[in-house]
């Protein structure tokens, strides 16, 4: 009797903490939470047509989907990128194509970018990509991360000596950075006919913040020419994946590797911080002014105010709308007087967005001179312990690390910060070789002030 | 003595009395300009607050300590600031529009505005400084204001060699000018952007820069000339007849015009180190004052400077409220100082200029 | 104007006289086999990898309709010679030519060596054009562009010169009025001028600083018919009327006194001139120092006949401008603006230390 008991009792036990586990469950599916089960995960796509299933790289599983286009058993209008060699159909001819681009064998490769008016297009280039001219900042610095440098073969204008020493081995074309003049673009011209036994340059990479500078006439000797113009607005962290692991996929295997591996690293990152922030609701978010050039308060629509959003944290117009329209602005505006920011100081941080580049001697004597030299406008104001100041110079994925380290000092550790960093510098990228943590300026706030001058 | 000399007496000195008051009554607008001026600026507080927590701090009893910092170490000093730079550059025009019998003659006509821009770009695009060891804002005072001074120092030069005459001496003034300018634009073509525009905004000239650092220098360096050159008047208004009639009266035109336009160049390149070339009133100021008061500088120099202080505050207070956050005072003086002159050209009274 | 002493016979004068004229005509002729050669020999070698007579294959090529292989040297350079240097040498003559001519004109009848055709003001009314465009242009997307800032500058250069057209009719107006008053409005529009580039950031503030400097940047054929139509015609003009001007720079009551409408005359000559100057700054912005510079130099070896100094400080001027823009595209990437002004304050200088009173001086 007992022990028939005790099995009942068991099985009993058992089936109400199961129907307990299965209740409760399914009141969390269906009594519906605040939130989804899960952070959306970012990813990127590798963007050559041939990439049927738009993930990161080109293989296998790209010949597949086609040859089942082929077959008839996959529709195209689901695969829009199967079409590698842009003639409309998905043919044996595509299969040729994406074939020699997992190869490495030279062949014609269609990049999805943009054009000068900012539409996406679709340019032709041949494969792999050599003697590459870049133009502009923001395209520069992906291009050269993944190993770029090797196939530059000209560049309009250097203001990173460091950062971007391995593109040193090409010619400057002169002009400046924000200007092509007829010196320059004459220097272009005759780079082409001196590469001419080599195909010429290959693509002219154009950062579409820069874009103005390609004047119409530019525009007309590049089309007769057959050069093509590649344009992306990689400022944005996001896009900035996107384009490292297209420009690296373009240049051949060498730089394919270490594209996909930028691109690997950074969403890691970048998932990493969405995993513990997209949970805040406006309530919790942090609310940050972004000021570049030390003094210069971004406009609302400046790039510079996307990144606190990737980092779970709200841009400051969204709470006061008098600072909405003061700064409603296209351009950024200096701070005339110290006391610019005076009725502003309920926002939670200060980020001032500054451009240095890597191979700094000491860079808490500088980072002193440069707060010491501008406290007068923060100093009064109630978030002025908040003031933080953050290398806009670094890959995107440390940026947005770092930013979160800032902006949320519970959730991210600024050791936390300093490993992405590390493994940037670690991961073989040209720009980083021989760089340690002691030597790139990342991010500095009142602490790392206070500390450096003692 | 006659009636007819009796009545010419009475309206003689109450016309002087009319100048007297107008001179006290600029000088008192300026003063109320001053406390007025405290309320405004992006920190939002009202007048009356604001002449309070300043009234706090003069008696000693800081309650508020953030409206006290914005009101008595930003602003207060700013609109000190302001009086003194606008009675010292109105004061430096009167002396020069005497010394080159000239109507458009002001301050920067020396080609001082040009070397102290020259001296500022040297230290903001090439951070050159000629006393090693500076850097940032004193470097670029001090490179400002050595460099302003070498106009003037080459004319004094030059003056040596052959006899000057202030058309010379403009002329010179103006081939300096072009020479500076265009050292400054090779530099500041070749500079990345944002330099190019810490640049040109010093060039507008502005007064967020005054503290109370750089204030008593300011000060100090103003009426160290002005006063002195005040008790000059009469001497200047001398001069003012013609190099010969000087001589015949006992001035030695020649000698008095080098010394008060080294003086008068010493003290706006000073000024204007600080603050940039603030421009206008020294163009204008004597011109309104003249209208007022005439041309005797007993009373024209007084009322220049009474004018340019009040003008000046003005406009700085204008400035601060203007966009975002506020504007150079600079491009206040331009835009109400240029449709000002172009009226005293159309309406010139010929008596001013008597 | 020589201190010779004069022969007795009417002969020996009149085969002096006829020698300085033959020695002008020389000067002229001078200056123009210059500014040939300058052209000839600077201006189409500037494309380093090939050589001149190379250079001169290739014009001659593109005239008589030889194609070359694509992306190769010479295809290159075809372009660029023919896109870029051709049209740049041949602004740089014009406007060279047109602002000397501005200069003269203006010196003549403002009675005043200093004078130069920005005097009234253009210039200012021109930036303030133009500077509206860049700035308020960037702020849309990218609407009219170059276009839109070259009819900007044009029609902004001509607004000071109506304002005193206007303001001719009501008030006085003797060459230190006129001047008062383009100092005026050129105090006026350079104020807004300010305030535009203040409030914008650092980049438009650059665009906008550049643009008034003064550059034969991305000049291309397109920007040569109307610079040359203007050109033609406006320097034709001040050549027929330079006899008149010779009477203009006596001063006025002189003037009047020799049958000439002083006023009606000052006024057609400064609408003249400022279609002229409007037409060369709305695309290349304010170069200066060639208005004043090369009717000075001229007068040193010509003397003060305008019959003479018109034709020849068009030639010089033409001729610095080539050699400025020789050296912008060989050696300095500068705008040709910021050499000008490298070239032109040291002449200067020194035209104003050690000018003599006989040979028209400046004081």
């Amino acid at each position: 009797m007992s022990s028939m008991t005790k099995t009942q009792n068991t099985v009993a036990a058992i089936a109400v903490v199961a129907v307990i586990i299965i209740a409760g469950v399914g009141i969390y599916f269906f009594a519906g939470s605040h939130n989804d089960s899960s952070a959306e995960k970012l990813s990127s796509s590798l963007l050559v047509y041939g990439n049927a299933n738009e993930d990161l790289v080109m293989d296998s599983s790209d010949t597949a989907i086609i040859q089942d286009i082929i077959d008839g058993k996959k529709s195209f209008a689901d695969y829009p990128m199967a079409d590698a060699n842009q003639d409309g159909n998905v043919t044996a001819d595509d299969l040729t194509v994406v074939k020699a681009l997992i190869a490495g064998t030279s062949t014609t490769a269609y990049v999805q970018c943009l054009d000068l008016s900012g539409n996406s297009t679709v340019v032709a280039v041949a494969y792999p990509m050599k003697n590459v001219v870049p133009f502009g900042t923001n395209i520069v610095e992906p291009f050269l991360y993944v190993g770029g440098g090797a196939y530059t073969a000209g560049y309009f204008v250097s203001s990173y000596k460091n950062l971007e020493a391995s593109m040193s081995g090409a010619i400057n074309l002169g002009g400046s950075a924000r200007t092509i003049s007829d010196v320059a673009w004459k220097n272009f011209m005759q780079l082409d006919s001196s590469l001419e036994s080599s195909g010429g340059i290959g693509a002219l990479l154009v950062d579409y913040s820069a874009k103005s500078q390609i004047t119409d006439s530019y525009v007309s000797d590049l089309k007769d020419a057959g050069i093509p113009v590649i344009t992306y607005a990689s400022a944005d962290q996001v896009q900035e994946i996107a384009t490292a692991l297209t420009l690296g996929f373009l240049c051949g295997k060498t730089t394919e590797k270490l594209g996909l591996s930028y691109a690997e690293l950074s969403l890691k990152v970048y998932n990493e911080i969405q995993s513990k922030v997209y949970q805040k609701t406006d309530e919790n978010k942090v609310s940050v002014i972004n000021l570049t050039m030390y003094i210069y308060v971004c406009q609302n629509d400046s790039t510079f105010n996307q990144s606190p959003q990737y980092v779970g944290a709200l841009c400051y117009y969204n709470i006061n709308s008098a600072f909405k329209t003061a700064y409603a602005g296209s351009n950024s505006v200096k701070m005339e007087a110290t006391d610019a920011l005076a009725n502003y100081d309920d926002a939670d941080y200060l980020i001032n967005n500054r451009s240095l580049d890597v191979g700094q001697t000491d860079i808490d004597a500088a980072m002193v001179e440069i707060w010491d030299k501008y406290i007068s406008y923060f100093q009064n104001l109630d978030d002025y312990k908040n003031l933080v100041y953050i290398n806009n110079l670094l890959p995107g994925a440390c940026k947005l690390a770092y930013l979160a380290a800032a902006l949320y000092p519970d959730q991210f550790s600024d050791s936390w910060a300093d490993s992405v960093m590390q493994s940037f510098i670690d991961g073989g990228y040209a720009p980083l070789e021989g760089q340690t943590l002691s030597t790139i300026f990342t991010s500095f706030d009142y602490d790392d002030y206070v500390a450096a001058k003692a | 003595m006659s009636d007819g000399g009796d009545v010419f007496l009475a309206d003689y000195l109450r016309s002087s009395r009319k100048k007297v008051v107008f001179i006290i009554v600029m000088t008192i607008a300026a003063v109320g300009a001053v406390l007025l001026t405290l309320g405004f600026g992006v920190y939002t507080i009202s007048i009356p607050d604001a002449i309070s927590v300043f009234w706090n701090h003069v008696t000693g009893q800081v309650s508020w300590v953030k409206a006290d910092h914005y009101v008595w170490d930003v602003r207060f000093p700013r609109a000190l600031g302001a009086l003194v730079v606008g009675a010292g550059l109105a004061f430096a025009g009167a002396i020069m529009q005497n010394d080159m019998r000239n109507p458009l003659a002001e301050p920067y006509t020396m080609g001082i505005a040009s070397g102290a821009f020259l001296g500022a770009v040297l230290s903001l695009v090439l951070g050159f400084s000629l006393i090693p060891g500076l850097s940032g804002d004193w470097a670029t005072v001090i490179n400002a204001f050595v460099f302003s001074v070498i106009p003037t120092v080459v004319i004094m030069i030059v003056s040596q060699f052959r006899k000057m005459t202030p058309t010379a001496m403009i002329l010179v003034g103006i081939a300096l000018l072009f020479l500076f300018s265009s050292i400054s634009q090779v530099l500041m073509v070749t500079a990345p952007a944002e330099t190019l525009a810490d640049a040109y905004n010093w060039r507008v000239g502005t007064l967020s820069k005054v503290t109370w650092d750089n204030l008593p220098i300011m000060a100090a360096i103003v009426a160290a000339i002005c006063i002195p050159l005040y008790f000059l008047s009469s001497k200047l208004d001398v001069m003012y007849l013609g190099d010969r009639a000087a001589s015949t009266l006992g001035v030695n035109a020649n000698r008095l015009r080098l010394i008060t336009m080294l003086l008068v160049s010493l003290m706006t390149g000073a000024v204007v180190s600080f603050t940039g070339t603030i421009g206008f009133i020294g163009l204008v100021g004597p011109h309104v004052a003249r209208i007022l008061v005439g041309s005797k500088n007993r009373y024209l120099l007084p009322a220049s400077a009474a004018f340019g202080a009040a003008f000046l505050i003005l406009a700085d207070t204008l400035a601060k409220v203007c966009g975002p956050s506020g504007l150079p005072v600079g491009v206040i003086s331009a835009m109400v100082g240029g449709p000002l002159f172009i009226y005293i050209l159309v309406r010139q009274k010929k008596s001013a200029w008597a | 104007m020589t201190t010779e002493t004069l022969p007795c016979s009417k002969e020996d004068l009149v085969q002096k006289y006829h020698r300085q004229i033959v020695r002008k005509c020389i000067l002229i002729a001078a200056v123009i086999v210059g500014i040939v050669l300058t052209v000839g020999l600077l201006s189409v070698s500037t494309y380093d990898s090939i050589s001149l007579t190379e250079a001169y294959q290739v014009i001659w090529g593109h005239i008589t309709g030889v194609s070359y292989e694509p992306r190769s040297n010479l295809w290159w350079a075809d372009r660029y010679i023919w896109n870029r240097a051709l049209p740049r040498a041949v602004v740089a003559i014009l406007a060279g030519a047109s602002l000397a001519a501005c200069g003269a004109l203006m010196q003549s009848i403002l009675a005043n060596p200093l004078a130069d055709p920005y005097s009234t003001g253009i210039s200012s009314g021109a930036c303030f054009g133009a500077v509206a465009a860049i700035i308020v242009g960037v702020s849309y997307a990218d609407l009219a562009g170059e276009a839109g800032i070259v009819t900007n500058a044009f029609i902004g250069a001509l607004i000071p010169a109506l304002m005193i057209v206007l303001l001719a009719e009501r008030i006085h107006m003797t060459p230190a009025t006129m001047i008062l008053i383009g100092t005026a409005i050129s105090y006026f529009f350079n104020s807004l001028v300010t305030f535009m580039m203040v409030t914008t950031d650092a980049d438009t503030l650059k665009s906008a600083y550049l643009w008034q400097i003064g550059s034969f940047d991305g000049l291309t054929w397109s920007s040569v018919p109307v610079m040359l139509a203007v050109t033609v015609v406006g320097c034709t003009a001040v050549l027929w009327l330079s006899a008149k001007l010779n009477v203009a720079s006596l001063g006025d009551n002189t003037a009047i006194s020799l049958g000439l409408d002083i006023r009606k005359f000052r006024i057609m000559c400064l609408i003249l001139m400022s279609f002229m100057t409007a037409a060369v700054i709305a695309f290349t912005g304010i170069i200066g120092f060639v208005g004043i510079i090369a009717p000075h130099l001229v007068r040193i070896f010509t003397g003060a006949d305008n019959r003479f100094v018109v034709p020849t400080s068009m030639g010089v001027g033409a001729l610095l401008l080539s050699i400025a823009d020789y050296i912008a595209l060989s050696f300095a990437d500068l705008p040709v603006g910021v050499i000008m002004a490298l070239i032109g304050s040291p002449i200067f200088f020194i035209l104003i230390i050690w000018q003599r009173k006989s040979t028209g001086a400046i004081y």
